[in-house]
């Protein structure tokens, strides 16, 4: 994953950095909800 | 470096692209990485000092048996606090703050990625930090039953369990943010020639560290999430009377915990990895090696947790697992510490208050390494646990490992930051006072272990009092040493010598590129190729 820095690549970069985020603030939900939700299942 | 002195003469010239004017508008609203870095760091060495203080207490009532200053249950309040305020409020944030203040300019970046998020997760902190202490004024006291949180003993506390509980989700939600921002820049911010292995070993071992916060921390949030509902909704996942069961707490919280260990260490092994080779002069030992040891710590730290918990019981089978997968953390590590140690070999070096902490950092890691081994035996384990052998551990591993190379940062790049060289006899003063009272702090504390004496206690037989007297002398002298920290810094902040450019004779890094103090906006123009070969050079 060579960095850009002009132009269009500059608006490809921003976009990149955008799903980067929210892929890993899902993840981190996932985790946070599933876990729970994994619990109350096997107690259920 | 006439590059990175043209690409910064615009700046200089922009009256926009200084700081804002104002307190609220400078630090409450900033977006910069070095402000919010510095205020990242302020914060940890307020936390520092605040989690100190309760060491203090601590130390004073173990100072001679019998009960002297307070009682048992704030004691145990004591304990408690000071673990969170130093591993939440003191290390992780100075993690981030140095993140902040160096990632950027590591990588030839103008900022971090996501500034707006970076400004929120450090806000959240104080809040947060505000809440546990103001935790101490509800009836009940502030949770007192061990950093662990465990159940049942934890949900029988006081009032203060859900504002524990909900300021340890703001401090989780801080870091889960602070690690998503560090990932998103290093992979997607580095300048053009910076690739990932000519990335300094301080970006990588805090890129590591990110995954392991994202992979952790909403364990540990959903964990305190069913301790909430236990307390307050009745449900029963951690109680057996409703069918649940407390030492599946202690799985889920180790799963966190043992990971986080590695959270507040495996950034100081980037640190040294930086510093023991400018003034080795010679280029780091082995730096692939270093990157590959620091991803498998990394992977291991997921398959130990239960090494923590060998007396709750479990099947042999389980027990020889994570004996053996804590053993093999040992192979990693060593392959660092004989690649620091290959860095130095025949080095033309010199010993400079971060060098010095560097080395420090070696021989006093390594020690609380080899005690970690000690404990990962199982049926060794079971004398040792829950004794001060595993307080005198721990503390080996924190205080001269992560403490220690946090110290070595701020003194390697305190003149980069404030233009200035630092009070170098006062500095190592600080060294010195440091390094002699934590031994005397906490090398008794084995011996008291191995007699048998119980953590968390603020009574004990008498004869344990003499290595308690010393621990506790030496804890005085370490807690004192420390003002001359804040005093160093806070002369270099205000004057001094000018810093060079390349602060350090040997240093590395494109860093080391920028003037000195670095402006406020650093690399808006990536750096040039030459400029990234030389500034790359050291790898």
């Amino acid at each position: 994953m060579e960095p850009v820095t002009t132009g269009q690549q500059e608006t490809e970069r921003r976009r990149r950095i955008r799903r980067n985020a929210l892929l890993l603030t899902g993840f981190a939900l996932v985790v946070y909800f599933g876990f729970i939700v994994a619990f109350i299942h096997s107690r259920s | 470096m006439a590059d990175a002195h043209a690409a910064h003469d615009h700046a200089g010239h922009d009256d926009h692209h200084g700081p804002a004017k104002g307190f609220y508008q400078r630090w409450v609203k900033t977006t910069n990485h070095k402000d919010i870095g510095t205020m990242y760091m302020v914060f940890a060495g307020l936390m520092f000092f605040i989690g100190g203080a309760m060491a203090m207490v601590i130390r004073a009532e173990l100072f001679k048996p019998g009960l002297q200053f307070v009682d048992p249950q704030f004691f145990n309040s004591m304990t408690t606090m000071h673990a969170i305020f130093m591993i939440f409020g003191g290390v992780m944030p100075a993690w981030v703050g140095l993140a902040n203040w160096m990632i950027p300019m590591q990588v030839g970046a103008p900022d971090m990625a996501l500034p707006r998020m970076n400004n929120f997760s450090f806000w959240i902190l104080p809040f947060a930090f505000l809440l546990m202490l103001l935790s101490f004024f509800v009836p009940g006291g502030a949770p007192a039953g061990g950093w662990t949180l465990y159940p049942p003993l934890t949900v029988q506390g006081g009032n203060s369990l859900p504002m524990a509980i909900f300021a340890v989700h703001m401090m989780g939600i801080s870091s889960i943010m602070g690690a998503i921002n560090v990932i998103v820049t290093l992979m997607n911010m580095r300048a053009p020639g910076v690739t990932l292995l000519r990335m300094p070993l301080f970006c990588w071992t805090w890129l590591i560290t990110a995954y392991l916060l994202i992979l952790v921390m909403p364990v540990l949030a959903g964990a305190v999430t069913m301790l909430l509902t236990d307390h307050f909704f009745g449900t029963t996942f951690f109680s057996s009377a409703g069918g649940g069961d407390p030492v599946l707490y202690q799985h889920i919280f180790w799963f966190f915990g043992h990971p986080e260990v590695y959270i507040l260490i495996l950034p100081a092994f980037g640190i040294v990895s930086e510093i023991i080779p400018t003034f080795s002069r010679k280029p780091l030992f082995g730096y692939e090696s270093m990157v590959y040891a620091t991803a498998s710590i990394g992977f291991l730290s997921f398959i130990v947790w239960a090494h923590h918990m060998f007396t709750v019981g479990m099947p042999l089978a389980g027990q020889l697992f994570f004996m053996l997968t804590t053993m093999l953390i040992a192979v990693p590590t060593g392959v660092k510490v004989f690649n620091w140690s290959a860095t130095m070999w025949k080095g033309s070096i010199t010993f400079e208050p971060p060098m010095l902490f560097a080395v420090a950092f070696l021989f006093l890691f390594t020690i609380g390494g080899f005690s970690g081994l000690m404990l990962a035996i199982v049926p060794a384990d079971f004398q040792y646990h829950d004794t001060y052998f595993v307080v005198a551990h721990f503390h080996y591993v924190l205080v001269p490992g992560a403490i220690f190379s946090i110290m070595a940062g701020v003194y390697y790049w305190l003149p980069k930051w404030t233009g200035h060289m630092y009070n170098m006899k006062l500095a190592k003063w600080h060294f010195w006072l440091s390094t002699i009272f934590i031994n005397v702090l906490f090398f008794p504390q084995h011996f008291l272990g191995l007699a048998g004496m119980p953590r968390r206690i603020p009574d004990y037989s008498t004869q344990f009092a003499e290595w308690n007297m010393v621990s506790s002398i030496g804890g005085f002298g370490f807690g004192l040493s420390q003002l001359l920290f804040p005093l160093a810094i806070w002369q270099c902040v205000k004057g001094g010598e000018r810093a060079a450019d390349r602060v350090w004779e040997g240093a590395h890094g494109l860093e080391w590129e920028l003037p000195s103090p670095a402006p406020y906006h650093t690399w808006e123009s990536p750096p040039s190729a030459e400029v990234v070969a030389r500034g790359t050079i050291g790898h």
